[in-house]
């Protein structure tokens, strides 16, 4: 888990793009294994405005439903396009090709409030709960 | 999941059925609907169907044979022990089959002038006075066509009776976490915002967790009685209290009916509003999936607010009249009367006697069950349990057997399967529900093979995972039937043939 | 006195002690007391077989509206001729007594039976897909407009005058607590006018629904209407009888994204109104988006085919409040029915079956145009198997007189909607009927007319 990747109580990670400003976010790799096969998710909508924690997309497995939360505030301004024809990616490459769409914080200093790598490992070794169903 | 892959041979499976599609012939006929077929020409070919409709083309006896055949690859409760939890698999009486078939009503037109059906009008009124005897409620409405459909209604109704008050404010229905998920997707679907009460570990509700959720704003308090967990709300007058001093309604999804028949009613309970569903307690077939039926009861102050249209008496006369404060129509017509008829004659048949003795054997079955598995398997609630019980699988999840695993074990061993991860508050859930049906010997044959099958667990979990392998097939692919999802037959595909 | 409980004396007393109470009441002391065991007179004392029979019988002689009666009421509700073969196969205890195919081994011809169902009924449509049922036409209408309420997040329906005035009613109360609003899209002599869809059209607008036939019997030309829509982000839904798409332009021809239907004249006897057959059927955009079970194709562990319930992540079960439907029961028993009515009909049979009823109602109408004083609406526009005319008097009572001389004739239309009336009539014929019949029930026609409002 390389920084500078950030990460939530509720198991989405958010890590800077290639463009300054644009953070991407996925679900983590404890997440995808909680989730089992993806086989469906359900993309935001380019341009919507998420407040924090507010939900900004959907995954499902065969058998549960689960809601993706914004990490911070902000604006969705890209999706992968590529989870449509293929969602097991989220569980294959849950940091890399699995994420899920790229997000514009309101404040950048926003996202200084979430977990880092460390942190993230010990709220999961201290039993960090489960992926909440939708 | 090394066991599962790997190609297996295994004689026991009995062969699956080709597709219709596959048997299909073109130029083959069935039935001949008509002696002389007559060609339209009057219509504009604007409007008229551009493409063959691609329907299959077999001989009445192919298509007998195909239809048949698919029967045999199912199970139902006429031929297996069918234990599924919350779904009172019953005997569903053959004489029912005749009641629906006799001339009058199969045939019967539902538009058809009132002077003209009053046999049939008869007949659903009397069933009505019926039910609301057994609720204990002061009125009823037919017309729901499931269970889920009763609580849309109920929730419909307790929108317009608080409009009719003037206290619109009231905009949430509260759910416990172990109720059915029809409860808050219908109060979701009646426009209402869901609040979910959590359970206290023992199953029962939560009175703490209820009185914080309680406010002006709640309308309704949804509860299933008895509890999906099999248990009878230990603190249910208080739980009433509660909801009526907050000033909302109360409601009793009666999906679980067949533990009060005759014994006890929602509305002496302090119920205003309860659906029953026709095909578990008043042994309707379940079809398949359906066709159901859920009545509802309500307390006479919610009465004016019932679905159109109605069927009122008055001196000897049966009328269909809408009433103006109605939510409006839930349906085109009056109700599943197909359905609704089987239960008035099941209730006629058993009386009063019957009726009672019903729930009391579907008390002394589950008892008895859960009484045969204590020590198997841990279960919910330390006294009696009601008509079902619900036992937790997790203890085996160290052999890595799931409640899944049993449940395919137990096709194996020539049942049904009980109902697996429901409730969703007990981890690997089985729920079972015997029925007052079943004899004490197949639920002695049943509780053993579930011992032998929780014995597996520790000593072949390898047999367990490859379960089931007597049936037509093994456990299907269904990442593989989400991700890439095929809906209709590719055989059947537009200009295949 | 009946109970269909198998428990000798001998076993009851044994289970009672192994669970540890004393009696079958005391299994009962989890209630509380004051309230057990009420007295219910009304129920009864319990009957024999025959006795229950009997008592059924005399409900149902009290109905001369049914078997007695020469039907040619429609409305929603329809007289088709049905194969033997379909109740006799649908009353196998395998299919009629089991439930919902959760175990999809042991549930695997259901399983099938619904998939051949959803591919015939999508085919019939002339769409992608189709769902394995809702409760009737009415909630299934009502459900597609809250797909597309959902998809679009607008708050507007267009709903089509040719739409049944009870479909209508269920639709608003399945959206009267979402905050939606129905306009109507009125019908000018039996059809739409397009410019009187464009001006209703607007930014709020989730869908526009439409109805083949109309509920008044006319067949409209939907024509650009799918452009229309879609220009301003509408879905464009159609409700159709399936019966008439064996020779009427489809759903899935006109580009409906959704069209559902009232299943009842597949198969499924008129029963005085339920247990129907709710269809929904979509384009594949909304797969994903539709209520309702869905079985899908896959394969076993050793790669045999199977079928399975799936998406079901969309379902209450799953999603609890946040699903797309509250619907867990459906029709599943009628929808096998349905399946079995249709590959005994095949598509030739069902060309004849629908073909027939079309004749038999232009018969039928052409004899009403040549009665002096009665008025054959909508003239000129084509019509499937119903139509309307407007009599010099009360058709209620003209209903019941026709009643009286064996005929269940055309559905008084006072109050329904604003093309009803008083003196007006829907009529319908199907392919059961006989010119015999046809010639009979015109000439009650006439004879009631002569005598006036004679009883």
């Amino acid at each position: 888990m390389p920084e500078p990747r950030r990460y939530t109580r509720t198991h989405e990670w958010m890590a800077p793009s290639d463009t300054p400003e644009q953070w991407n976010v996925g679900i983590t790799d404890f997440a995808q294994k909680e989730v089992t096969d993806v086989v469906f998710v359900e993309l935001p909508k380019v341009g919507r405005q998420v407040p924090r924690g507010g939900e900004a997309a959907i995954i499902e497995s065969v058998k549960a439903a689960f809601s993706i939360y914004a990490p911070v505030g902000g604006t969705i301004i890209g999706v992968n396009q590529e989870l449509e024809s293929d969602p097991g990616l989220l569980n294959r490459d849950p940091y890399g090709k699995g994420w899920i769409f790229r997000f514009r914080p309101d404040h950048s200093a926003d996202v200084q409030s979430l977990m880092d790598g460390p942190a993230y490992e010990t709220f999961l070794q201290e039993g960090g709960g489960h992926p909440e169903h939708g | 999941m090394s066991e599962l892959s790997g190609k297996r041979e295994s004689a026991s499976r009995p062969e699956m059925e080709p597709s219709i599609w596959e048997i299909s012939r073109p130029g083959a006929r069935g039935v001949r609907p008509v002696s002389r077929p007559v060609d339209v020409t009057d219509l504009p070919p604007g409007i008229c169907r551009q493409t063959p409709s691609g329907l299959p083309e077999l001989s009445e006896l192919e298509t007998v044979r195909h239809f048949t055949r698919l029967s045999q690859l199912s199970r139902g409760v006429d031929t297996h022990f069918y234990p599924l939890g919350s779904c009172t698999m019953k005997y569903n009486p053959k004489v029912m089959d005749r009641v629906v078939s006799l001339p009058g009503f199969a045939d019967l037109h539902p538009l058809t002038d009132e002077e003209g059906m009053q046999g049939f009008l008869g007949a659903l009124w009397t069933f009505s006075e019926l039910l609301k005897e057994v609720l204990g409620m002061d009125a009823v409405t037919l017309a729901p066509a499931a269970g889920a459909h009763g609580e849309l209604t109920g929730i419909l109704l307790a929108r317009k009776y608080f409009e009719s008050r003037g206290e619109a404010v009231r905009t949430e229905i509260l759910v416990p976490d172990s109720a059915h998920g029809t409860n808050p997707a219908s109060a979701a679907m009646g426009g209402f915002t869901v609040r979910t009460i959590a359970s206290k570990a023992s199953g029962h509700i939560d009175l703490e967790a209820l009185s914080a959720s309680l406010s002006e704003r709640t309308a309704l308090v949804m509860i299933t009685a008895p509890s999906t967990l099999g248990l009878f709300e230990e603190e249910l007058s208080e739980v009433v209290r509660k909801v009526k001093a907050a000033g909302a309604l109360l409601y009793m999804d009666g999906a679980n009916m067949n533990a009060f028949l005759g014994v006890l009613r929602p509305g002496d309970l302090g119920f205003d509003i309860v659906h029953i569903n026709t095909h578990k307690t008043l042994a309707t077939p379940h079809g398949g999936g359906g066709p159901g039926s859920g009545p509802v009861g309500v307390r006479e102050f919610l009465s004016p607010f019932l679905p159109n249209p109605r069927i009122v008496r008055s001196g000897k006369k049966y009328s269909v009249v809408d009433g103006a404060d109605s939510i409006g129509r839930i349906r085109s017509f009056h109700g599943s009367a197909g359905v609704l008829l089987r239960a008035l004659a099941y209730m006629r048949m058993l009386g009063e006697e019957g009726l009672k003795r019903v729930s009391l054997y579907a008390l002394l079955n589950a008892n008895y069950l859960r009484k045969k598995l204590e020590g198997v398997l841990p279960g919910m609630g330390d006294g009696l349990c009601t008509h079902e019980f619900v036992l937790s699988a997790r203890s085996l999840e160290k052999e890595g057997v799931r409640a899944i695993d049993l449940a395919k074990g137990l096709l194996d061993a020539g049942y049904y399967a009980p109902t697996i991860y429901f409730p969703l508050i007990v981890p690997e859930a089985l729920m079972v529900e015997p029925t007052e049906c079943e004899s004490r010997a197949m639920l002695d044959r049943f509780a053993d093979d579930l011992i032998r099958l929780v014995g597996l667990a520790s000593s072949d979990p390898a047999r367990l995972h490859r379960a089931p392998e007597k049936t037509p097939v093994s456990r299907p692919d269904e990442v593989k039937a989400a991700r890439e999802p095929v809906l209709v037959d590719p055989m059947a595909a537009p200009g295949r043939r | 006195m009946a109970d269909f409980i198998p428990h000798t004396p001998e076993e009851t007393r044994e289970m009672l002690r192994f669970v540890g109470v004393t009696s079958l009441e005391d299994l009962t002391r989890q209630y509380p007391s004051a309230q057990t065991f009420p007295e219910l007179p009304l129920a009864g004392s319990g009957m024999t077989e025959r006795e229950l029979l009997a008592e059924m019988e005399l409900w149902g002689r009290q109905n001369s509206g049914s078997s007695r009666a020469v039907v040619f009421r429609g409305a929603g509700s329809y007289e088709h001729f049905i194969p033997e073969a379909v109740h006799s196969l649908t009353s196998r205890g395998e299919f009629l007594t089991s439930y919902t195919p959760y175990q999809p081994e042991a549930s695997q011809g259901l399983l099938q039976a619904i998939f051949e169902f959803q591919t015939a009924i999508s085919r019939l449509y002339g769409m992608d897909l189709s769902n394995a049922s809702l409760y009737d036409g009415a909630t299934a209408a009502a459900e597609a407009c809250l797909v597309a309420v959902r998809h679009t997040g607008r708050s507007v329906l267009l709903v089509s005058e040719g739409l049944d005035p009870a479909v209508v009613s269920v639709i608003r109360t399945y959206t009267t607590g979402l905050g939606v609003s129905l306009r109507t899209v009125p019908l000018s002599e039996g059809r739409t006018r397009a410019e009187d869809l464009r001006n209703l059209l607007s930014s709020d607008v989730a869908a526009f629904i439409g109805s083949i036939p109309t509920f008044w019997g006319t067949v409209e030309d939907f024509s650009g209407f799918r452009e229309m829509l879609s220009g301003q982000g509408a879905l464009f839904l159609l409700h159709a009888n399936p019966h008439s798409l064996a020779i009427l332009r489809t759903p899935g021809e006109w580009g409906a994204d959704i069209a559902t239907g009232e299943g009842q004249p597949l198969g499924v006897p008129m029963s005085g109104g339920g247990p129907y057959l709710g269809l929904m059927t979509a384009s594949r955009a909304f797969m994903r988006k539709i209520p309702g079970r869905l079985v899908g194709q896959t394969t076993d562990q050793e790669g045999r085919r199977a079928y399975v319930l799936t998406l079901q992540a969309r379902e209450q079960h799953i999603r609890r409040e946040k699903a797309n439907s509250n619907i867990c029961s459906n029709e599943t028993l009628l929808s096998i029915g349905a399946t079995i009515y249709l590959a005994l009909m095949g598509p030739q049979g069902l060309v004849e079956a629908a073909s027939a009823s079309h004749q038999n109602a232009m018969k039928l109408k052409k004899g009403f145009s040549e009665i002096p004083g009665v008025r054959v609406l909508h003239e000129g526009v084509p019509h499937f198997h119903e139509f309307m005319v407007e009599l010099p008097m009360d058709a209620r009572s003209f209903s019941i007189s026709l009643l009286e001389r064996g005929y269940l004739g055309g559905l008084p239309l006072a109050g329904v909607g604003r093309i009803g009336g008083e003196n007006r009539m829907l009529w319908c014929a199907t392919e059961i009927r006989t010119d015999a019949e046809i010639g009979g029930v015109l000439a009650a026609v006439k004879e009631i007319l002569a005598g006036g409002n004679r009883r």
